[in-house]
């Protein structure tokens, strides 16, 4: 459980704003510290996301793309963390629109490329969150780990998604039920 | 507060993002409801599982993809500039050409069919505040300087410390004022995207009720929290924000304004009293002239309309419509139909109500005897505005304009709207 005082990853209102304006001043430099400070907790959230390794890291080389561009064409303000979610957020749903089909593989590679395999019960467990969590929409995926895995507060998650906080936590709720409701099918399925 | 209602509350009690008060409230909840419990366990499992996709050993090294594409993007747009100035020395058709080209890139607004004259509408997505003009096929955005922000009845947008006015001549020129952000309550921001706000434009002012609380001494001499609110007044002009000094009982869910500005109505809920109050507030003395109690069925998401000429409010909820005639506080209508949701517009001369079906379509309703006129069936529509001779309806995938006396959809324009966006049409 995240505690309302714990600091999740990044960095500070007053630190992100040093960065942007050395981005807008033209130190590339600057914005290099941007993807290297961000670009695994996001790569991890649209890993979960689409389910893929390589498309998410397609998505996350996207995403800061399109940030550096938008950073450097606005001055407004920005809260660094959330607005990148919400690129990246844009960006799988781009995917999922061109796609029209969402297929979930399951990460036979990291098995693989990771250290010591983690105990067989545990991963089989993991393996049918992630099946359960592709059974769901998209909009229910995207507010489920934003809030339950990212740990964003819900006006955060309604800011990622252009929805308000009130809907956020509604969206939050809905997905959970459907979420265990897909688990206990697939638990189902394999007894 | 139904159980239905507090499954949002619910999440945030797993998530630790919950206020003090709403975690005792919640708590209080859970302690005497099977339902809850079993729901909140359920949460609790959900988190577990889902906490096992934490997967810090991945560490994806992608700064030289990135700053690849960087560079793939700055060649890019050399080469369309380099276009550009060629394709002026070659003609202007062929730079024509080119522009609609790159604008295909773009994504924005997908127009269809336009319908005859209609106002423009506004609304607030996601960073933007939008003007889309139905009739002429067009729409206009300008970027929120403070970020997010919530559009409120009477044409005010609230955008972290500031609050834009729109006013004509162009609303999307709209004059920033700014606020005093000790001074800002939660009651400025949350409820926002609902129809009924709890910040209300009148003019040069704006009315925003501000949730409080204060000790409460009980029975048993253990200091207890008790919910109120205030009417806060801010002078649009300069920004002060002139504060209430008469404390209310009361938590504020929805709130519409008389047309002549001089009553504030407010739907409250009292601690310990699961029933809901209309209360009646003189916005000049600020101070609480009247009371109406609705019958069980309406709950904190129930909808508040108020006539053109001040003489009847409307309530209305899943399922119910309650009608109160202001000057003799006598209930001229109290209504149980499935058909019935909060989301509900009122025709200019209050003889007409629309609502969104709970399975999607529309419903046309007689105000004065709640009978059902038309039904038609169609999209699950999320809020109605009725101006003039025309029906806005926002729905998942945007706005359309609905003919009111059949019904029917005249044109629409696309785009992504979550939530139940307020649609303003001055």
């Amino acid at each position: 459980m995240h505690s309302k005082g714990q600091r999740r990853e990044g960095w500070t209102l007053r630190e992100e704003a040093l960065w942007l304006a050395a981005i807008r001043a033209g130190d590339e430099s600057a914005f290099t510290s941007v993807v290297e400070r961000y670009q695994s907790p996001i790569a991890r959230y649209l890993r979960r996301l689409v389910g893929e390794t390589a498309l998410a890291e397609d998505l996350t080389q996207e995403t800061f793309l399109k940030a550096y561009v938008a950073i450097i064409q606005t001055d407004s303000e920005l809260a660094l963390r959330p607005w990148l979610y919400r690129i990246a957020t844009n960006e799988a749903r781009m995917h999922f629109r061109r796609r029209r089909l969402i297929r979930f593989l399951p990460f036979l590679a990291e098995r693989h490329d990771a250290g010591a395999p983690p105990a067989e019960e545990g991963l089989a467990e993991r393996d049918q969150v992630r099946r359960a969590l592709a059974r769901l929409p998209e909009e229910y995926r995207e507010a489920l780990l934003l809030y339950l895995v990212e740990g964003f507060k819900h006006h955060e998650v309604g800011a990622i998604l252009a929805i308000s906080g009130e809907a956020a936590r509604k969206r939050v709720a809905r997905g959970s039920e459907m979420f265990r409701k897909a688990y206990a099918e697939l638990e189902g399925g394999r007894r | 507060m139904r159980c239905d209602d507090l499954q949002g509350l619910l999440t945030g009690l797993v998530a630790g993002d919950l206020t003090p008060a709403q975690e005792e409230f919640v708590r209080l909840h859970l302690q005497g409801c099977a339902r809850c419990q079993t729901a909140y366990a359920g949460l609790l499992q959900t988190r577990r599982q889902l906490s096992l996709l934490a997967d810090e050993r991945y560490q994806p090294q992608l700064g030289p993809r990135v700053s690849r594409a960087m560079e793939r993007h700055r060649a890019r747009r050399a080469v369309i500039a380099w276009s550009a100035r060629s394709l002026r020395a070659a003609g202007v058709l062929t730079a024509v050409a080119l522009v609609f080209g790159l604008l295909l890139w773009q994504q924005g607004p997908d127009l269809r069919s336009a319908g005859p004259a209609a106002p423009p509408a506004y609304m607030v997505v996601g960073r933007e505040l939008m003007e889309l003009d139905l009739a002429n096929r067009s729409s206009r955005a300008v970027k929120l300087s403070h970020g997010y922000g919530t559009l409120h009845p009477g044409g005010l947008v609230i955008a972290g410390p500031g609050v834009y006015r729109l006013d004509p001549p162009d609303l999307l020129e709209p004059e920033v004022v700014p606020l005093d952000p000790l001074k800002l309550g939660p009651g400025m921001i949350s409820y926002a995207n609902f129809p009924s706000a709890l910040t209300i434009r009148d003019g040069p002012v704006a009315w925003t009720v501000k949730s409080t609380s204060r000790p409460r001494q009980t029975g048993t001499g253990l200091p207890t929290m008790e919910s109120g609110f205030r009417l806060d007044r801010i002078n649009l002009e300069t920004g002060e924000v002139e504060e209430d000094p008469v404390w209310k009982a009361g938590h504020g869910l929805a709130a519409a304004l008389s047309p002549d500005g001089r009553h504030l109505y407010l739907l409250a809920r009292l601690d310990g009293d699961t029933g809901l109050f209309v209360k009646v507030i003189d916005t000049r003395t600020r101070e609480l002239v009247d009371a109406h109690r609705p019958t069980a069925g309406f709950g904190p998401l129930s909808r508040l309309l108020i006539s053109t000429d001040g003489d009847r409010l409307f309530l209305l909820d899943q399922g119910r419509l309650l009608s109160i005639d202001l000057k003799r506080g006598a209930v001229l209508l109290d209504r149980e139909e499935p058909e019935l949701t909060a989301q509900a517009a009122l025709s200019p001369d209050a003889t007409q109500l629309v609502t969104a079906r709970p399975d999607g379509g529309l419903a046309l309703w007689d105000a004065a005897t709640g009978e059902p006129l038309r039904l038609i069936e169609g999209r699950r529509y999320r809020s109605l505005t009725w101006q003039g001779d025309w029906l806005y309806a926002a729905h998942d995938a945007g706005l359309d304009l609905v003919s009111p006396t059949s019904l029917r959809m005249t044109s629409s324009m696309e785009m992504e709207l979550e939530g139940d966006p307020l649609i303003y049409v001055p």
